[in-house]
């Protein structure tokens, strides 16, 4: 009890949080800032930071970039030590020049390469970098799946282009193959028929799909309507609507998932299966493994702050040096600013299990 | 006390920026003054002109990536230069959006800027070597002068309200001004506009570009202030959001808009305290405010005046001028001021004219011809062809066949307001007043001066257009005391009874100065005195030189003013003559009631 | 290519109901509804919730499609009557506030999640004549024709039918003849309803429900009431399939980049040019 009266009398440490809470992105928000809350939860019952307790600020960016950048104006009002941005590249990209100028670090798992290729110092990606994702595909396409003739469906956004591109490069020096079809669609489209059938007609052996969860389960559908016999492979939006029941275990059966880790769900790391529990708890639903990111995040945060002070310089040159061991594993941050650099590859087969069948 | 408001509040303007220590809340009113300015151009095309554009995300959008390609990277001191050509592009958007708008109006131009906006959206989704897709453009600099930058949102405060304060004197000097009442009669009633001599197409097309030039500027703005721009900032929602800020500020007024755009871009910050159900509550907002407040914001805020309206029951006899007045001069048209001017000759000569709707032929290779100073009258059973006539002569229907000539001139123009000019004038069967404008303001429509002033002229309120003001000022006045109106000048029309609104239509003619004048059942609805008034104003009318051309079913009156009658019958003519010849025609008396047995009642009712 | 083509007519059979039920409000009312989409998200929503509660297929239909159909005849008596004689621009604004009320509502109620159904059948393909058709494909053609056979029947076959087209035709003269305009108005704002409700409930198994779902069809519909000929029942189902053909012909063919700013060009075309669209009638002024 004394200890905790005691905590209470310290000022607060604030951290800041903005993410698309309503509107069409809310899929990629809310559920993060549910475990964002669940570790700061954890760390304040713990007894905080020195006797400090934590405090979140969080402001909703909804689907657009300038209210994210009104969002995180008014999270800077309240002066916090880093903030935790969305998983979305185009929302981290109006954001950066914010916090280079207020020099306060930026954590935001967007895998799309272009954000830290902008030469921005206070923003660090608490996933993979996807650049590096489509060698791994490419390589895992040519060298494992032994396929020549590959087809990609993507989503028309900076995500789906840039997955697009490096996949397509990454094909030509590895076993020089161009893809035989490309094939996009509008992030509203549902209806895939056109470019599932543009892949069938150029006699693809291998699509790579990559959108965003409710168009990559819509495409995975129509694949399996039209009965192509293509090896399908997506990107991690896949694993997504797998665990948000958006697409069934038996539709899954044969495809491939390329994604930063396994699903959390299957993850035999004590932590992960702790925080799985606890989230699962809290919110009925399954996380994916960027909300456990998310999770690692702030408890990284949490790490550096305990060693190095809240002062918002230190916070960065922290998150430039650490080495850390999250839950989901190790981050180190690259010269670019990226954290985590593991990558596997999962298939899914007939009796709901999935197996790792590549890994970095 | 109204002297002290204009001070204090420039003084609560200037030093808001230096008490407001929030960088979050001046960000706000940076972004809200933006919008205003989009909302006062919005207000151009819709309040002031009547015209819908729901595509205006996309004007902005083209001045904000204007901006952006052209200074992402370089120097503040390109903001100066591309902040005009933003501008520039915009402009030419409107102007390419404003022709074909022309030939749309109500629900299928509402439809047609709406799919000019998303295409614009999906072009800068798409078009990534230029726009760079959904990753958008950083680097935007911000604006610099003489070293000075404008790098704090305080600073751009300055910038913005200096923008806004531009938008808004160039809405508020246009509403003033002709132009404005042009708008005004174009929004109100678009036919009379046009043969008022408004020239409709040029307005149009004026309002889409005045607009699209201030919200293209407005996207420069907005580019150089936040300094990252992606496609996602330019979609449907901004343009729902700057109509619903010119609906609920109080459409067609000058500072509406202005209190619209506080109200759309408060109102979430002010509900921010409830996370979840923030959203829920604005959208349930906007759509109580447009319930609720019919008048808007602004409308709300102003003292309800009850319009008192002057009697003028003497008929405004006093006010009245005669015809040897020298004012009356202003309405004469110069052609008819001397006595050469007036002789007898043929005003009006139309030549196998023809015109089908569909299959029906309303009007069958009729010839007839008007002379020059003479009341002629045009009768005939419903469904003739008179009231088609009359819009095939003043250029509301386009001819199709035949030709016309007027003051022996062949007519070749088809627009009414290019026949307005030549000097045909008409009144409307049913009323059509330029209801929101004062009777003074719906003359003034009709006004012309010999000496027009230039846009920039008038905009600037120079010593040119100030003359010109008065000049046709005193025209109006002229009309108006005409018909005996002058008193009731400063009533808005609408509140005018039915008799006075068509007088009012009459010295709107009047003041066109025009060569002739057509009557479309000018006596409808008129009790007998109100008709003996009329028939004094269209004998004054004759005898200043005027050619008047009636369409009327109110038989002892046409048999009065007329001095020649034509008869129509299935679109066909089939007597011309002087009234008492008309009253004897066999075929007239059959034509008119068809059977014989009534025959004696026409008889009775003409003569 | 059949398989192309049974998707296109089976998406702009959608695209036709979603129509139908914008113009049958704007047909007696002269109303633009913009909030049309989110009657369908709505009716997805409401189909979701019906089959979680254990509701048969049939049932759920018949209590989602009514829930949708009632909330037309609420949206009819509070937000469009007290604006009967206001600019239809007003109209349209408190249709978009419902439509960004009804959304986040959603947001709230049934989450951040996108949500599914159960598939229709257990089936994946049917055997069509040699074409592969899924089984929703088929209910939708299917469904949307009987609908419209429904109104036809309702329309030209009764004395309900009658006095709705006589209220849409001019609503003064009705008036004198003894009908109610209110009560027609109101009865089609709840067939308009119904039928965006419906149109949710067929797209609920082949799209995910999410909360944009709504607003996703709404701007093909306006293509194709515009194709059709604003105000024309038979125009906007030839409207609908036309453009749903396009748009997956032109994806197939030509560009998926660009499929939706040709589709918004063939609008803009027939705007400039075809104002009366296929089978419009003269065209009315109105607002």
């Amino acid at each position: 009890m004394a200890s905790q009266a005691h905590a209470q009398a310290k000022p607060k440490i604030t951290i800041g949080a903005v993410l698309p809470l309503t509107g069409v992105l809310a899929p990629y928000g809310k559920p993060n800032l549910e475990a964002i809350t669940l570790a700061i939860d954890e760390v304040n019952k713990a007894g905080g930071i020195d006797g400090r307790e934590l405090e979140l600020v969080v402001e909703d960016t909804q689907a657009s970039n300038t209210t994210a950048i009104n969002a995180l104006n008014k999270v800077l009002q309240s002066k916090p030590v880093a903030v935790i941005g969305p998983g979305l590249g185009t929302q981290i990209l109006a954001l950066q020049p914010l916090t280079e100028k207020a020099k306060v670090t930026l954590i935001g798992g967007a895998t799309t390469p272009g954000v830290t290729q902008q030469g921005a110092k206070y923003y660090f990606r608490n996933s993979s970098n996807d650049a590096f994702d489509k060698k791994f595909v490419a390589k895992f396409i040519i060298d494992d799946l032994k396929k020549t003739k590959v087809g990609i469906i993507h989503v028309m956004a900076e995500w789906g282009y840039q997955g697009r591109d490096y996949l397509s490069k990454d094909l030509k020096e590895i076993g020089n193959l161009t893809p035989v079809a490309v094939a996009s669609y509008q992030p509203t489209d549902k209806d895939m028929t056109a470019q599932v059938t543009a892949m069938t007609s150029a006699g693809a052996d291998a699509v790579f799909v990559q959108g965003y969860p409710i168009d990559e389960s819509l495409t995975l559908k129509k694949f399996n309507q039209l009965g192509s016999n293509a090896t399908y492979l997506a990107s991690a939006s896949t694993c997504k609507a797998f665990l948000r029941d958006l697409v069934t275990a038996s539709e899954l059966v044969g495809k491939y998932c390329q994604a930063p880790d396994i699903l959390p769900t299957l993850n035999e790391r004590p932590g992960v299966k702790k925080f799985v529990a606890d989230y699962k708890q809290k919110t009925g639903f399954p996380p994916d493994m960027y909300i456990a990111q998310d999770y690692d995040a702030v408890k990284m945060l949490v790490e550096i702050m305990k060693e190095k002070g809240v002062d918002r310089d230190a916070i960065r040159d922290g998150f430039k040096s650490k080495s850390y061991e999250g839950i989901l594993g190790n981050y180190k941050a690259d010269a670019e600013g990226t954290l985590w650099h593991n990558r596997v590859m999962m298939r899914f087969d007939a009796d709901g299990k999935v197996t790792v069948v590549a890994r970095q | 006390m109204r002297k002290l408001l204009l001070p204090l509040a420039l003084i609560a303007l200037v030093a808001f920026p230096f008490v407001a220590q929030s960088e979050y809340l001046l960000r706000l009113v940076n972004i809200g003054i933006i919008y205003a300015i989009l909302a006062v151009s919005l207000n151009f095309v819709m309040g002031a002109a009547g015209q819908i554009s729901l595509g205006h995300a996309g004007f902005f959008g083209i001045g904000a990536y204007t901006a952006a390609i052209l200074t992402s990277g370089g120097s503040g001191q390109l903001f100066w230069p591309v902040f005009l050509l933003s501008g520039v592009t915009a402009g030419i958007a409107g102007l390419i959006i404003g022709v074909p708008a022309l030939r749309l109006k109500g629900h299928y131009l509402a439809f047609g800027t709406l799919g000019f906006g998303e295409i614009i959206r999906i072009v800068l989704y798409n078009w990534r070597e230029v726009t760079r897709g959904t990753d958008g453009i950083g680097r935007i600099p911000s604006p610099e002068l003489f070293g000075f930058e404008f790098d704090t949102d305080q600073k751009y405060y300055f910038l913005c309200i200096a923008a806004l304060m531009m938008a808004l004197w160039l809405s508020h000097r246009t509403q003033a001004s002709k132009y404005g009442r042009g708008f005004a009669a174009l929004r109100d009633a678009e036919l009379a506009a046009g043969t008022t001599g408004v020239n409709v197409t040029r307005l149009k097309i004026l309002a889409f570009v005045v607009s699209s030039i201030i919200a293209g500027c407005a996207g420069s703005l907005y580019s150089h202030l936040v300094g990252f721009i992606s496609p996602d900032t330019f979609t449907f929602e901004v343009t729902a959001q700057v109509l619903s800020m010119v609906l609920i500020g109080g459409i067609g007024t000058t500072f509406g808009p202005v209190l619209g755009a506080v109200f759309i871009i408060g109102l979430p910050e002010v509900l921010r305290v409830s996370k979840e159900y923030y959203q829920v509550i604005y959208g349930a907002g906007v759509a109580f405010a447009v319930l609720f407040m019919p008048q808007g914001l602004l409308g709300l805020l102003r003292r309800k005046t009850a319009t008192q309206v002057p009697s003028i029951a003497d008929g405004g006899a006093e006010d009245e001028i005669s015809i040897t007045d020298p004012a009356i001069e202003r309405l004469r048209s110069p052609e008819l001021a001397t006595e050469a001017g007036r002789r007898d000759r043929v005003m009006l000569g139309i030549k196998d004219l023809t015109c089908r709707f569909g299959g029906l032929v309303a009007i069958g290779d009729l010839s007839m011809e008007v002379r020059a100073g003479t009341i002629h009258a045009l009768i005939g059973p419903n469904g003739a062809g008179k009231s088609t006539l009359i819009n095939l002569v003043s250029g509301v229907y386009a001819r199709p066949a035949g030709t016309m000539t007027f003051d022996g001139q062949a007519v070749e123009e088809n627009t009414s307001w290019k026949l307005a000019d030549l000097g045909i004038a008409r009144t409307f069967q049913n009323l059509r007043s330029f209801s929101s404008l004062t009777v003074m303001d719906n003359v003034l429509v009709g006004c012309r001066s010999a000496k027009p002033a230039g846009w920039s002229a008038v905009m600037l309120d120079t010593a040119a257009s100030k003359n010109e003001e008065a000049d046709l000022r005193a025209t109006a006045e002229a009309a108006l005391r005409f018909v005996g109106l002058w008193k009731v000048r400063d009533v808005p029309v609408s509140a005018l009874p039915h008799e006075q609104q068509r007088l009012v239509e009459i010295a709107r003619a009047l003041a066109m100065r025009p060569k002739m004048v057509l009557l479309d059942e000018p006596a409808a609805g008129m009790n007998p005195t109100e008709v003996e008034r009329l028939i004094t104003y269209i004998e004054k009318m004759k005898a200043i030189g005027i050619t008047v051309l009636i369409v009327e079913h109110n038989m002892p009156f046409v048999m009065r003013v007329a001095d020649r009658i034509t008869v129509l019958s299935f679109g066909k003519k089939i007597a011309d003559d002087v009234p008492a010849a008309i009253r004897a025609h066999p075929d007239v008396i059959s034509a008119y009631l068809g059977k014989r047995g009534v025959a004696k009642e026409v008889q009775n009712a003409v003569a | 290519m059949a398989q192309i083509i049974a998707s296109g007519v089976a998406m702009g059979c959608i695209y036709a109901l979603v129509g139908l039920a914008f113009i049958l409000i704007y047909n007696a009312s002269g109303g633009l509804n913009f909030a049309q989409g989110e009657f369908v998200m709505l009716g997805a929503f409401a189909f979701f919730t019906a089959t979680t509660i254990q509701l048969p297929y049939w049932a759920a239909v018949v209590v989602s499609v009514s829930v949708i159909g009632g909330l037309g005849w609420l949206f009819q008596k509070f937000l469009f009557y007290p604006l009967k004689d206001r600019s239809f621009l007003y109209f349209v604004i408190v249709t978009i506030g419902f439509s960004i009320f009804a959304r986040n509502l959603a947001l709230i109620v049934w989450g951040p999640n996108p949500l599914k159904v159960p598939p229709l059948t257990s089936v994946d393909v049917v055997s069509l004549g040699g074409v592969a058709m899924s089984p929703e494909n088929i209910a939708i053609i299917c469904v949307t024709a009987c609908l419209l056979l429904l109104q036809y029947l309702l329309f030209f076959h009764t004395d309900l039918g009658r006095k709705l087209r006589a209220t849409a035709q001019n609503a003064q003269t009705a008036q004198l003849m003894g009908i109610y305009p209110r009560r027609m108005i109101g009865i089609t704002f709840i067939m308009s309803g119904a039928i965006a409700g419906f149109a949710g409930v067929l797209l609920a198994p082949i799209f995910l429900i999410d909360t944009d779902m709504g607003g996703a069809v709404l701007l093909k519909s306006f293509i194709a009431v515009v194709i059709g000929g604003f105000g024309s029942i038979p125009g906007v189902v030839i409207g609908g399939i036309g453009i749903g053909l396009i748009e997956i012909l032109t994806a197939v063919y030509v560009s998926s980049v660009y499929k939706d700013a040709i589709c918004i060009a063939i609008l803009i075309v027939f705007l400039i040019a075809f104002p009366r669209g296929l089978l419009g009638e003269a065209v009315k002024e109105r607002g």
